[in-house]
């Protein structure tokens, strides 16, 4: 197990490696630099105010030296500061990390339990009406993007109906509460969890199939035990293993789901972020954000496997 | 872009073809593949309906009523009417017509994003699974890179980099959504490399390529088209969310993502919803659509699964 | 089975509750103004001093000039100088400063303050963009002195007749408070969130990156205390959030863009808000190409499009037309000494085939506006320039990229994009040789027009207002007469407030002002 572990964090190392070069790299060849984003087209600027920004950022050095500069700073545990606004990017991220985790939390644990619920629910009735209509509502679910459930759930919800606020993370004019972010919370996790929850109830529902025709659970139906107990006993608990998984695997599409919900919602996560610093050239927040990025995706790819062994005594890591 | 479209598997390979001994043998599991996805009512349907749309699109200058492009400012804005059966825009386009066009464009990039990705994705997969050793090793890794990095991520970085075009849009998509089917390809590709058939070829001297090309791909073929399938849902998705976010086929070229985009105006929003509800009918419809043929092809393909 | 059902049953419970159990009242303290005061082109959420390329109608709260726009930016008006004046040649500023305003901790503000400021300001360690926001580059400063407690000098290396309009972005910072700090990490430093310290009405109290920043009445402001017991600007991903957030009864004010503003009208629960944008937006055509080079195809091109009637009906009216690079009507000669370049097709087909110039292929328009508004205008054009036979097709890029290379005056052909040119800060680099980095030292549009150079050059050193404004009118009859690039309009930009508010005021100042709006008289009703 710890071997494994071990191996694991050790083919990470060159994969994070990798992803920084491309990343540095993509943002090199790409047009336009910071100083371009800091000339406003409607307003005029000297060659001479351009170039001390380019020098103030260090970019009238050459990109192997930038490159081995960040990576020196990062090793030392400094992310640096943002080029649009001078702010930290370590504490910037640290910040819009936590808002996005509580949404995309939420909307997996939304998702994860009734997803799984919906999906034992449509497998102990294949082929009745409620199956019919929850796999049909299922197929809704992974085909609406989130842009347009999000408008939709906006308008609703929120125009119409006055239940929950349009946007933001809390009220400016008060502290706020468990309540009040839960009252945010509430749309954007919605729309989030939209997905995984159809996710979740196709997989549960396959998986619940499956086992229910295994011989195992025809056996304990032959020896007379009622249909409950085999239910929850036998079949749904091995039904629940390869669902595991897709917890890992949900990572990758909540990230995307995220970027659009949070731009719907005004929700201060990373996906915003990451769309201000394209835009601003911002190249130690996008260096820092895909860092971390990479960082979650394979830390919650290893947690997923290794949750997986726990749950399945018969994988053995080597 | 957004939502796998896949249901992910815990065990990788799709299809077990125990029977694929000879090219005979696979032809014989297509046709009963073909029968059980007729079979399947939903993806029939479905099917159906993407044909109809399909043809529609490509149909565009048959059936449009006005040029795409073609303003008219007397009737701007205006909701649907006998003559604009769509209504039409904020400075009068046909919605109709723009409408199948975009409808061209969306396509044209799911199909393609989609060619892109499959030829990536199967060359890599046959390399990797064939030869195994370092060049499996090589490619798997950098599969991981790709596939443990969200690639909206890379996507988005590109798109607002690279000189933004319909051609730009295709090879982003296609160039960062090949990861599932290398590892379709590969590890069907690994099981089936043991069978004596391949043996057989081997031992005749056949080259690798000859090999891959004509004995091997043939039966991977069956797992493939499911994967592509959905992969044509996902590009459409991705690229109408790059539109979305400002990223995608730039205007005046309509995409069903672009026309969506206008919805981010909120007097459109509100006040002009025949501009933007159309698009998201079809493009809601048409993911559908593919997820149900994805889904009956995959199911006709996997004699395991009963659904 | 049945767990199934309950906890199905009990999600649908919790999930409509809810809204319940929190309450819907929105509405926050009496006395509490919330805006979002950095949406639109005017806004740039927790910019700081001297860094700020928009953002100034929020810094104005906190801090202030020596001298700032007028409501309507018309004129000058004084902040915490009380009147100026210079010496015969323009090249000595003397600014009176105002007596009795402290700084928000309690401490006196004095003329060291300013000079501390300014050189803080033009530092090359500090790095900021002062020098090139406003125009006052950092050789034409020769020193900056206190003559006493209350009195500044400034002394330039060269004549500046109008270097208190260069001195509005010069926020005055309290010199007791910063004197510590290193300039070279005058960007990174947090004292812009945590202190804050200013004369301004507000005082800083609370700031959230990307979600709000609070401020509260300061008490000994000196025009007086304000009414208002707190002041919130609260920050949103875009214009529609905000505006869904106004509807929403969560704040009092946003801006709106035009088409969504134009919504408002008439509801008694709003109050709108408007001026213009200070902004051209026009096509520039790039005379290295030869075709442009060519006088009767740029102004065919102007006859081609009809601009009454998309600013009339594509744009609804929030725009206006435009007979040159100027945004405001001060700057232009009587209407019957320019062109009007009515909408005439034939006209501009005659003037095409005159020209011989070869349209058969497409002509890319790179802009980097991504607007409906803009969307919608370059959508019509395309239109009307289709009908002469001018196929053009519009790239939009993001602003970094464009400007990467439309700066360099090459990979371009024509460019729809916008520039402020408002009276005192006419944008006259755009039309110097060599004042816009284009690498060969040539105009950024390939051609020099040397009658518009001198006059430019003269409008530069001339003193006497009114003599100034002849030339600027001059300046305009030349780019008209000649169709120097395509003039198209100017927008108009919107405010939407609660019509809770009382005495409230907002003006689309280019880049948020800083303008006089009173903020000490605001106050909210109810």
């Amino acid at each position: 197990m710890q071997k494994y572990i071990l191996r694991r964090i050790l083919i990470g190392i060159p994969v994070f490696f990798a992803i920084t070069v491309i990343i540095f790299g993509l943002i090199e060849i790409a047009p336009g630099d910071i100083t371009d984003y800091f000339i406003r087209p409607e307003l005029n600027m000297t060659d001479e105010a351009k170039d001390e920004i380019r020098i103030r950022f260090g970019l009238d050095q050459p990109v192997t030296v930038r490159y081995g500069n960040w990576l020196l700073n990062v090793l030392r545990g400094d992310l640096g500061y943002r080029y649009t606004n001078g702010q930290p990017v370590g504490a910037t991220i640290i910040q819009r990390l936590s808002a996005t985790t509580l949404l995309a939390g939420t909307a997996l644990a939304i998702g994860a339990t009734i997803g799984v619920a919906l999906g034992v629910f449509t497998a102990l009735r294949q082929y009745s009406a409620w199956d019919f209509l929850l796999t049909g509502a299922s197929f809704l679910g992974i085909s609406i993007p989130s842009f347009v459930a999000g408008i939709i759930i906006l308008f609703i919800f929120s125009i119409n109906l006055g239940w929950f606020p349009a946007g933001g993370m809390r009220p400016v004019d008060r502290e706020p509460t468990l309540l009040t972010t839960i009252h945010h919370l509430v749309l954007p996790a919605l729309v989030l969890s939209l997905a995984p929850i159809a996710n979740f109830m196709r997989y549960t529902r396959f998986s619940m199939l499956e086992v229910i025709r295994a011989d195992y659970v025809r056996t304990a139906r032959g020896q007379g035990l009622r249909d409950r107990r085999i239910t929850w006993r036998h079949s749904f608990p091995n039904a629940l293993l390869p669902v595991i998984t897709l917890l890992g695997l949900s990572l990758p599409s909540l990230v995307v789901g995220a970027v659009f919900t949070e731009t719907i919602f005004s929700w201060p996560g990373m996906g915003t972020l990451y769309l201000e610093a394209v835009n601003g050239r911002d190249v130690p927040l996008l260096m820092g954000m895909n860092l971390v990025i990479a960082l979650v995706v394979l830390g919650a790819n290893l947690l997923t496997d290794l949750a997986y062994g726990l749950a399945d005594p018969r994988i053995r890591y080597d | 872009m957004t939502e796998p479209t896949q249901r992910p598997r815990a065990s990788a390979p799709v299809v077990q073809m125990q029977n694929a001994t000879d090219r005979r043998a696979a032809k014989r599991d297509d046709k009963r593949a073909l029968r059980r996805f007729i079979r399947n009512r939903a993806a029939v349907v479905a099917l159906v309906i993407l044909a109809v749309l399909v043809l529609a699109t490509v149909a565009a200058p048959l059936i449009q009523r006005y040029q795409y492009e073609q303003i008219d400012l007397r009737a701007r804005s205006s909701p649907p009417t006998a003559e604009h059966w769509f209504g039409t825009d904020r400075v009068g386009r046909d919605i109709w017509s723009r409408l199948l066009n975009g409808g061209q464009v969306s396509l044209l990039v799911g199909f393609g994003a989609t060619l892109v990705s499959t030829l990536i994705g199967t060359v890599l997969g046959a390399l990797s699974g064939y030869y195994r050793g370092w060049v499996d090793m090589v490619i798997m890794r950098v599969t991981d890179v790709f596939m443990t990095f969200p690639s909206i991520i890379i996507m988005l970085t590109l798109a607002a980099m690279l000189p933004r075009s319909v051609w730009t849009i295709v090879f982003i998509i296609g160039a960062l959504s090949w990861t599932g089917t290398a590892r379709v390809v590969r590890s069907q590709i690994l099981s089936l490399r043991e069978q004596e058939f391949i043996l057989a070829c081997r031992a005749l001297g056949y080259g690798d390529a000859r090999i891959i090309i004509v004995h091997i791909l043939p039966n991977v073929f069956g797992s493939l088209v499911a994967l592509v399938t959905f992969a044509i849902g996902s590009a459409i998705l991705t690229e109408a969310g790059l539109s979305f976010l400002g990223l995608g086929v730039p205007p005046p070229t309509p995409s069903w993502g672009n026309m969506l985009e206008a919805a981010r105006n909120l007097d459109i929003l509100r006040n002009l919803p025949w501009m933007w509800v159309p698009p998201a009918i079809m493009l809601v419809l048409t993911v559908l659509c593919v997820n149900f043929i994805g889904d009956g092809v995959r199911d006709a393909v996997d004699p395991r699964m009963v659904l | 089975m049945q767990l199934v059902k309950k906890f199905l049953v009990l999600a649908l419970i919790v999930v409509l509750a809810l809204p319940m159990m929190v309450g819907m009242a929105q509405d926050g303290a009496s006395g509490t103004l919330i805006g979002a005061f950095d949406i639109g082109p005017g806004g740039a959420p927790g910019v700081i001093p001297y860094m700020d390329s928009a953002g100034r109608t929020w810094l104005s709260k906190i801090w202030s000039p020596l001298v700032s726009w007028n409501a309507d930016i018309s004129a000058l008006e004084p902040q915490l100088a009380t009147s100026w004046s210079s010496n015969d040649d323009n090249t000595v500023w003397t600014f009176n400063l105002r007596e009795g305003v402290l700084w928000h901790d309690g401490e006196p503000f004095t003329a060291e303050d300013v000079v501390f400021s300014l050189n803080l300001a033009i530092n090359p360690d500090a790095a900021t963009n002062f020098p090139g926001f406003s125009q006052l580059s950092r050789d034409s400063v020769k020193e900056v002195r206190a003559v006493d407690e209350m009195t500044v000098e400034f002394d330039l290396n060269s004549p500046n007749p109008r270097l208190p309009y260069n001195l509005i972005l010069m926020w005055i910072l309290p010199q007791h408070a910063l004197a510590d700090l290193n300039p070279a990490d005058y960007q990174t430093s947090d004292w812009f969130f945590t202190e804050a310290i200013g004369t301004g009405p507000f005082m800083h109290e609370e700031f959230q990156r990307d979600q709000f920043w609070a401020v509260v009445a300061n008490p000994t402001y000196w025009r007086g205390a304000p009414k208002l017991e707190r002041l919130i600007n609260r920050y949103f991903a875009d214009e529609t959030s905000a505006i869904l957030a106004l509807e929403a009864g969560e704040i009092h004010f946003s801006y709106a863009s035009g088409d969504v503003a134009l919504g408002f009208e008439g509801n008694a629960d709003y109050q709108l808000f408007s001026g213009p944008s200070g902004v051209t937006n026009y096509m520039i055509f790039n005379e290295r190409d030869p075709r442009f080079a060519d006088i009767r195809v740029r102004q065919a091109f102007l006859y081609a499009i009809d601009r009454q009637a998309i600013t009339e009906t594509v744009l609804n009216g929030t725009a206006q037309v435009v007979p040159c690079i100027g945004a405001f009507p001060t700057m232009y000669p009587p209407a019957e000494d320019l062109n009007d370049y009515a909408y005439n097709p034939d006209m501009a087909r005659q003037l095409l085939a005159e020209s011989g110039a070869d349209f058969s292929q497409p002509v890319e328009v790179v802009t980097y506006y991504d607007s409906q508004f803009h969307s919608d205008a370059l959508a019509a054009m395309q239109a009307f320039l289709a009908d002469v036979g001018v196929t053009i097709t519009p790239i939009k890029q993001d602003v970094p990229t464009y400007n990467s290379y439309f700066y360099t005056g090459d990979g371009w052909t024509i460019s729809y994009r916008g520039v402020g040119a408002g009276l005192a800060n006419f944008p006259f680099p755009f039309y110097e040789v060599g004042g816009q980095p284009t690498t060969d030292g040539a105009p950024l549009d390939g051609t020099s027009y040397p009658e518009l150079l001198d006059m430019i050059a003269q409008a530069r050193v001339e003193a006497d207002p009114a003599a100034y404004a002849g030339l600027i009118a001059d300046i305009c009859r030349f780019q008209n007469e000649n169709a120097t690039e395509g003039y198209m309009w100017t927008a108009i930009r919107f405010g939407v407030a609660s019509s809770k508010l009382q005495d409230f005021y907002w003006f689309p100042g280019p880049g948020g002002g800083p303008y006089e709006d009173h903020a000490e008289l605001w106050s909210v009703a109810g």
